[in-house]
């Protein structure tokens, strides 16, 4: 009977400290929700299906691909970029510089904030890039709706941005409405 | 089980027949065979199919995204389900009931996964399948480690299987754009192989080694025909090594013999990966030469000892003739090339059954 208890006490530690993974990664995005300085964006949509995480939206923004002068010189996939946004017409956000691996260097301005991200590819003088907050996970089925709606209405996203530039998704706004909002933390 | 059974069975009665063995020896013989069981086995992969489907049953209903429970009230279940499965799984080993264990540990890794997947699809967050498969990977390792599940470390392989899948897929495709190796895939495979010599599954190590194919194709992408070549060289010696050395070779890998088909299946793919590259004129009849003469000296080597090496070089033989007759039909290549290559063929062909017939004289002599 001395080996029942052992054995089932490495069960129940290899279980918990599972479960206090999952419960760390909740807590860091909780905290950047909690945290985080809220930033709007415009996008723009898609709509396929993950395996595991289910359907979604795919977003797009105008810090996603940037052309001209704002595109950082000689940037290649993989690359960490900062980009700093600031408050622009109708309440939605613009990019206003960009820089690799460091933020741009100037002071930020009234209400600007820099967001990082990882250089997917770079052509023709335009930077694509990701920031982790391309997908929004929608109900089984909702998202074919979303991206019709997507097509004349406006929407944009709400984003907690942290101090180390770290981007998360707060809530997808339909016409300055909430599209599916269930809070957590 | 089955199959062996009725294997042993057939020879107990060839032996009664000529007299070899009296018939109370194979009475006992016979029933010691049947005491064995053949049904245990199918038990066993029925409760680990049922843990499968519910495994998967836990992950669809996390992609589901279903509104009527709320975020957190899934989360807190898939924790349940984390707890219950790892807690019930050990206490049904205690009791000697292990098949129903590894079920129960296939499920908590499965739960431990959609939990992953729960808080990507919380918290938006668009990035890395990879790192989320890589994660589970490791604990889904740490709980074969800690339980000597067979199961999971099977389930290792197939974790890092998925991670490559994933990582191939964020970067659009293994053949094109990405076309850098990873060699981050065959550390976790061998991981996976060193777990499963505390799991003792079988299963896991074949698994690994017909997992690390993927990793062969993607050094081609990168490196070409002189990783092909490498292979080819490689696989082949070692699979020398491997029927002259079976025993300590074996005490290492551990495969129960398995080894030689492995590495001739590693050579058959450098061959195929040669051909896709060499595929006309004198390049194709030279390969298609040397590995006609190739495949011969190994059932040389070791077609006596292995039905499953017999088996794949006749296959590969069938394969290299019909690539051959194909490629010379396909691009109307002169003539005399293709008689070259059906000479040599045949010739090798000849070779061959003339030393099997001359082997098997000597052996019915003695």
């Amino acid at each position: 009977m001395t080996k029942l208890p052992r054995f089932v006490l490495v069960a129940v530690a290899i279980s918990l400290l599972q479960i206090a993974f999952i419960g760390w990664m909740v807590a860091g995005r909780a905290a950047l929700l909690r945290d985080g300085t809220d930033v709007t964006l415009a996008v723009e949509p898609i709509d396929p299906r993950d395996l595991l995480r289910g359907d979604y939206v795919v977003l797009s923004y105008p810090i996603s691909q940037l052309r001209g002068d704002l595109a950082p010189r000689g940037a290649s996939g993989g690359d960490t970029i900062y980009v700093r946004v600031g408050p622009g017409e109708n309440g939605t956000f613009q990019p206003v510089a960009a820089r690799l691996g460091s933020p741009p260097e100037a002071a930020l301005g009234d209400g600007e904030i820099d967001i990082r991200g990882t250089v997917r590819r770079s052509e023709f003088g335009s930077v694509h890039s990701n920031f982790g907050i391309e997908r929004f996970y929608v109900p089984e089925g909702a998202g074919r709706g979303i991206e019709e709606d997507m097509r004349q209405d406006r929407f944009e996203v709400v984003l907690a941005v942290g101090k180390d530039g770290s981007a998360q998704i707060r809530s997808l706004l339909h016409e300055g409405r909430p599209v599916y909002s269930d809070p957590i933390f | 089980m089955l199959l062996r059974q009725r294997v042993v069975q057939r020879e107990i009665d060839h032996w009664q027949d000529n007299g070899l063995i009296d018939r109370s020896t194979a009475d006992r013989l016979r029933s010691d065979l049947e005491g064995r069981g053949g049904n245990v086995r199918v038990v066993e992969t029925l409760v680990v199919m049922s843990a499968m489907l519910f495994a998967a049953a836990i992950l669809i209903f996390v992609a589901a995204n279903w509104e009527a429970i709320p975020r957190l009230a899934r989360c807190a279940m898939l924790a349940i389900v984390i707890l219950a499965a790892n807690i019930g799984g050990a206490s049904q080993m205690v009791r000697g009931n292990r098949h129903v264990a590894e079920g129960l540990w296939i499920v908590g890794a499965a739960g431990f996964g959609a939990s992953i997947a729960l808080v990507g699809q919380m918290y938006h967050l668009s990035g890395d399948a990879a790192g989320a498969f890589l994660i589970w990977y490791v604990a889904t390792a740490a709980s074969a480690l800690a339980f000597s599940s067979r199961a999971l470390s099977a389930v290792c392989v197939g974790l890092a299987v998925s991670w490559l899948a994933a990582e191939a897929s964020q970067t659009f495709s293994i053949f094109s754009t990405y076309a850098k190796a990873n060699h981050l895939y065959p550390l976790l495979l061998v991981g996976a192989y060193l777990v499963s010599f505390r799991t003792g599954s079988v299963l896991a190590r074949h698994a690994a080694l017909v997992a690390l194919v993927f990793y062969f194709i993607w050094l081609f992408d990168d490196w070409g025909v002189l990783f092909a070549v490498g292979l080819l060289i490689v696989s082949i010696g070692l699979f020398v090594v491997a029927i002259r050395m079976p025993d300590p070779l074996d005490r290492i890998v551990r495969l129960n013999g398995g080894l030689p088909v492995h590495l001739l299946l590693y050579a058959i793919l450098a061959a195929a990966m040669l051909h896709s590259e060499w595929y006309e004129g004198v390049e194709l009849a030279a390969l298609a030469a040397v590995l006609l003469a190739l495949l011969v000296g190994v059932l040389l080597v070791g077609g006596r000892e292995s039905r499953a090496v017999r088996g794949l070089v006749y296959t590969a033989f069938a394969a290299e003739l019909s690539f051959v007759y194909v490629k010379m039909v396909g691009s109307m290549l002169s003539t005399a090339g293709f008689l070259l290559v059906a000479a040599l063929a045949f010739a090798a062909f000849a070779f061959v059954v003339s030393r099997f017939e001359r082997r098997f004289a000597v052996e019915a002599a003695t």
